[in-house]
């Protein structure tokens, strides 16, 4: 082990470590990051000092992790005569690291866990033959002929398919997929949904992907973000963000084609919940999603899906919960949550970019958009868009560079009475219209 | 297509081993790749390929050894798969390079530096640990952090490093004593 920085130098490295505090910050920027990488650069002491600080992060957060567990163990245990620290400490690690791997890794689900639901319907669209809330356990089989719906896999993944489609269900985390099309997103950290095909074996590494299945067996992947692994022949692929591929005959390597992914923005847009749209809105296309700060369109409003699955704590404060029509202004608008709320956040903007509109002119745009689940929230003015970034935003969305943000003094937005329905009305004169839209993730 | 779970399921000594090792490697991933999403990549993949390995390893082999070198190439193709998708992370790929030769250092199979972490944890005051959870834990911001608890942003940062720095010192302290015992 190298020697420790000695206690003194530490007060020279003052600006590296908070850098280093600063970059899993949202608002870390490229100036900040390029400062950062010149610290370490130009001097092996400030290399050596953030390798040993990243270290005890590391094992910081590891025994702050396993404690947290080791008092949920504790909490759960009847008899404490039947635990010891030791005990606790391995189950509280075992429990955080490898569970999870193991799990993953098991692709075949074991007898006991046949009876229990690995995936449920969580929205349709005009589909025959599934109902939302329907539950499925392994090994049951799926033939949709008309419509789309969006499945909700126990790992976290959601595939959503178009008719007409066949596919069996193997376990929580992957299908056996005969034909269709379809897209898989994997949001959470556990990756490895498995699809198997007649020609092809695609694994999810962290990603969004699109893919059909001709009947024939041909199968085409089409990566959105991050990455996958094509496991069909002897040697195995991986294929990243932009890229694409068919296989046309199993065991034999999978051939580039071109990256066209219009096919599958249908079941995109049905794998984040959302069932309609009508009007002047277009959802956010891969690529786009990431980067809404960056996104201009000066004919639609877009909606950018964020992040999913987040945890708002009791008290934290929107501009409505409420059903009904909201107008500006917002400053004095303020609700704060009664409970604790798992939401899918959504960004619906209009940038029409430096020369979309002239100063002093107006467009008014309308539109109408359908989720599969209820909203429980929105956030409507400058000041809480702003404040609400860091948690719902996507990491690196750029929405820094966007001044004068919420909506204007004419705009409307109109939350139906079942929740599911807003009528969006926006008088779009020379700056940036942005709302954010909170969604029940657990309905 | 599936890989059979009853044969190749490891072992109880690997299992006890890989479990061992965590907190290392995590420090190895992090000391290599930063703070951000990119060592976590790194660990799972690094955990994975040690998972459908684990019937090579043998109980007189070195285990924390020959973990650390796949770790090193996981963290390596982290840094590649970066680089061909042009997408920037914390680190310049110049930079990750060296850092994962710092990492490499850092990393070594003893526990001692992560027992005497624990000895010093248990000496800060529950509110000082809160914070350290909210941040390490939780994953909340600075921001987040001061909305939730009404302190100060620049006042929670220089605790933090403050705490981070005393931490610093007993390690080093409790190492060199134990060194010197």
């Amino acid at each position: 082990m190298s020697e420790s920085i000695s206690h003194a130098n530490t007060d020279d490295f003052e600006e590296l470590e908070s850098l280093l505090l600063d970059s899993v910050n949202p608002e870390f920027s490229e100036a900040d990051c390029d400062q950062l990488n010149s610290l370490l650069r130009d001097s092996s002491e400030a290399r050596s000092f953030a390798s040993e600080l990243l270290f005890d992060d590391a094992l910081l957060t590891d025994s702050l992790s396993t404690e947290a567990a080791e008092a949920s163990f504790k909490e759960e245990t009847t008899s404490p005569r039947q635990s010891s620290h030791a005990w606790m400490r391995i189950a509280a690690i075992v429990t955080l690291c490898l569970i999870p791997l193991a799990w993953m890794m098991n692709r075949e689900d074991s007898p006991e866990n046949i009876e229990t639901t690995v995936a449920t319907v969580q929205g349709t669209n005009r589909v025959t033959g599934l109902k939302h809330g329907q539950t499925f356990q392994a090994g049951e089989r799926v033939d949709i002929e008309r419509g789309r719906a969006v499945l909700r896999f126990a790992s976290g993944a959601k595939f959503a398919i178009e008719a007409p489609a066949a596919f069996t269900i193997t376990g929580s985390n992957g299908v056996n997929f005969d034909f269709g099309r379809g897209t898989v997103r994997v949001p959470g950290k556990i990756k490895g949904f498995t699809l198997v095909t007649p020609t092809e074996t695609v694994v999810d590494l962290g990603t969004a992907f699109g893919i059909e299945v001709a009947k024939s067996g041909t199968t085409s992947v089409a990566v959105f973000e991050g990455e996958v692994e094509l496991q069909g022949a002897s040697e195995h692929q991986r294929i990243y963000a932009g890229q694409s591929t068919q296989s046309a005959q199993s065991r034999s390597p999978a051939q580039s084609v071109p990256h066209i992914i219009d096919a599958f923005l249908n079941t995109w847009e049905t794998s984040f919940g959302v069932q309609s749209v009508s009007g002047d809105l277009r959802v956010a296309r891969p690529g786009e999603r990431l980067a809404p700060g960056l996104a201009v369109d000066s004919d639609s409003l877009l909606l950018f899906p964020e992040r999913e699955n987040v945890t708002l704590p009791e008290g934290y404060t929107l501009n409505s919960t409420q059903t009904g029509l909201h107008e500006p202004p917002f400053r004095k608008q303020i609700e704060h949550l009664e409970e604790s709320l798992t939401v899918d956040s959504y960004l619906l903007q209009y940038n029409p970019g430096p020369d979309g509109i002239s100063p002093g002119s107006e467009r008014v745009f309308t539109a109408e958009l359908r989720f599969d689940r209820p909203v429980v929230g929105l956030i409507l003015g400058a000041d809480r868009l702003k404040a609400s970034d860091a948690k719902l935003a996507m990491p690196g969305a750029k929405l820094d560079s966007i001044n004068r943000r919420g909506i204007n003094v004419d705009d409307q937005v109109e939350l139906s009475e079942d929740r599911r329905t807003l009528h969006i009305r926006m008088s779009i004169q020379d700056s940036v219209d942005q709302i954010r839209v909170l969604v029940d993730a657990n309905a | 297509m599936n890989s059979s779970t009853s044969e190749n399921a490891p072992d109880a000594a690997f299992v006890s081993a890989l479990t061992s090792l965590q907190s290392r490697l995590r420090g190895y991933c992090q000391a290599a790749l930063g703070h951000g999403e990119e060592a976590a990549e790194a660990l799972q993949r690094t955990n994975i390929i040690l998972w459908t390995k684990s019937s090579e390893w043998e109980p007189e082999r070195d285990f924390s050894r020959w973990a650390i070198s796949i770790a090193r190439y996981e963290v390596l193709g982290v840094v590649r798969d970066r680089q061909r998708v042009n997408r920037r992370f914390v680190f310049d790929s110049d930079v990750a390079e060296q850092m994962i030769d710092e990492a490499s250092e850092r990393v070594t199979p003893s526990s001692a530096r992560q027992e005497a972490l624990e000895c010093c944890l248990a000496k800060v005051s529950q509110k000082n640990r809160d914070l350290l959870s909210a941040y390490f834990v939780r994953g909340e911001t600075f921001q987040e952090i001061a909305t939730s608890t009404g302190r100060g942003l620049s006042a929670l940062k220089v605790a933090m490093m403050r705490l981070r720095r005393s931490l610093r010192s007993c390690i080093e302290s409790q190492t060199g004593k134990e060194a010197s015992a």
